[in-house]
């Protein structure tokens, strides 16, 4: 085997890998990833997982577009090809609105989608977690909990033992 | 005279919309389910009870028909004052019945969480219909008529949609009001998150009807329908439609999309009043520039028929809360008071 990527321990319950996942934070454990069949209330506070940026940058991107949208209509209308519309005014912003409410949501929605693939690495065609013995069975009924090794904390001898005494049906270690 | 029956149709609709809008989401929720109408349900209950009390509130305007609708110099053949009177005594009627029929199906109600009784559902299906095109037609009859020839189709839905989002907003309001353990509670707080994303939706609703009308009359800038606007948009009415555009839509809107502000009942609850607040405005921008072309003013009859209403309602809707907590928790089984 390889260098160690991490160490995996497999549960029978949604209840026995939260309670591991709160164990684990607690002893100082900072690299820590579950994998679940269907999500588990708490469980991503109990792995510390963060808000992310990607809201953040899809307002971003909403307020682009809106900008972008409405500018290249008034910019149309009212500078680049002037037409006298049965007398109404050249900047007729209320017909400006429904095509702004467009591209807000257009840009808005491929900056979330851009953002969230940047952020988590996807597409991604192999993980060391995929090479785990059982690993598999995460989309079925069982509950696995994987200590990093590149955490500072991490040490496999002790993290092992840590894990052995969450009692879980067993532990496995994941190659590169 | 004149003057003073107009604030009161003004103050009487705004009143009328909340009850409305608490007996059409109390049906909405009788046939969904779910445990977000656990906090607001006595609220709704109690202002569906005074359905019937506002219903027979319209007779100073019924009595008074001449001094407020212009139509009645020139009858149509649906504008007419035998018909007329004829179809509001009708809606007024058709929504009391709806109220106490729910009100007793919904009796056999054993866990609102998992839907209203089988009676009560059924009446809710038939009441939502009806009450849609009922309020439709009704807002045609004593809102859309004061402007003779005034045409919208989008009209009676938009007057529903404030009615609903009035009740959902009151029902909010007081379902924080009425819970003092509000911050602490978890499950509550994720209650609330689902009444602020209903909030957020009935804004949204709103916002697109209201804005579709406009956008629709004001490109086709036809003199029956532009007059509408005019005297709202050219003179110091406008100074309303901006408020109504901020505080009806913006404001909420922005706030009601971040997700801690939603888990914050008291936040939500400031958010609501608001709400309500801003619906008042909406009733006022509905009937009262029609009268007032020249720009905005607020006459002293506005408000004291807001004023007397408004404590009137409150004070009766207070009353039939206690009752329902009476209802709800016989004297023997106060154990947990």
């Amino acid at each position: 085997m390889s260098a160690l990527h991490a160490l995996m321990a497999e549960f029978a319950s949604a209840d026995a890998l939260l309670a591991a996942a709160k164990r684990a934070r607690e002893a100082g454990y900072r690299r820590i990833e579950a994998y679940s069949p269907f999500p588990i209330e708490g469980l991503a506070e109990a792995i510390d997982f963060r808000e992310t940026r990607v809201p953040l940058y899809t307002l971003i991107g909403g307020i682009a577009g809106g900008v972008g949208g409405f500018f290249l209509q008034w910019y149309t209308a009212v500078i680049d090809y002037p037409v006298n519309i049965g007398g109404r005014p050249l900047n007729s912003w209320p017909e400006f609105i429904p095509v702004t409410f467009e591209t807000t949501v257009l840009v808005a929605a491929f900056t979330a989608v851009i953002a969230m693939l940047a952020g988590n690495g996807l597409p991604r065609l192999r993980h060391p977690v995929f090479g785990a013995r059982d690993f598999d069975l995460a989309t079925r009924n069982r509950f696995f909990l994987c200590l990093g090794a590149d955490d500072a904390r991490f040490d496999a001898v002790s993290a092992r033992r840590f894990l052995e005494g969450l009692k879980p049906m067993k532990v496995v270690e994941v190659g590169e | 005279m004149s003057e003073l029956l107009r604030s009161y149709l003004f103050a009487w609709l705004f009143l009328l919309a909340i009850a409305l809008g608490s007996m059409a989401n109390l049906m909405v929720h009788a046939l969904t389910g779910g445990r977000w109408g656990e906090p607001v349900r006595p609220a709704w209950l109690a202002a569906t009870r005074l359905v019937p009390a506002l219903a027979i509130c319209f007779l100073p305007i019924l009595l008074g028909v001449k001094l407020v609708y212009p139509w009645v110099d020139s009858p149509g053949r649906y504008l007419n004052l035998p018909f007329w009177i004829g179809r509001s005594i009708a809606w007024l009627a058709i929504w009391s019945v709806l109220s106490i029929a729910f009100l007793r199906a919904d009796r056999a109600t054993v866990d609102p969480a998992s839907g209203g009784s089988p009676g009560a559902r059924r009446v809710a299906a038939i009441g939502l219909i009806v009450y849609a095109l009922t309020v439709s037609l009704a807002g045609v009859d004593w809102i859309a008529s004061l402007t003779p020839r005034w045409y919208s189709s989008t009209f009676g839905l938009l007057l529903g949609t404030g009615q609903m989002l009035a009740g959902a907003a009151f029902g909010v309001a007081m379902a924080a009001y009425f819970q003092p353990v509000a911050g602490e509670d978890e499950a509550l707080r994720l209650r609330f998150h689902d009444l602020g994303n209903i909030l957020l939706m009935y804004v949204l609703t709103w916002a697109y009807l209201a804005y579709t009308q406009f956008l629709i009359i004001w490109s086709e800038n036809l003199p029956n329908e532009i007059h509408w606007y005019v005297p709202r948009v050219q003179t110091g009415w406008a100074a309303l439609g901006i408020f109504l555009i901020a505080f009806h839509f913006f404001l909420p809107l922005l706030i009601l999309l971040s997700r801690a502000a939603k888990r914050a009942p008291r936040l939500l609850a400031a958010i609501a009043v608001g709400l309500l607040v801003a619906h008042l405005g909406e009733a006022f921008w509905l009937v009262v520039p029609t009268f007032r072309p020249e720009g905005f003013a607020i006459a002293w009859t506005d408000l004291a028929a807001i004023v007397v209403l408004g404590a009137l309602g409150g004070w009766a809707w207070r009353r039939e809360m206690r009752r329902g907590d009476a209802r709800v928790r016989p004297a023997g089984a106060a154990a947990h008071g």
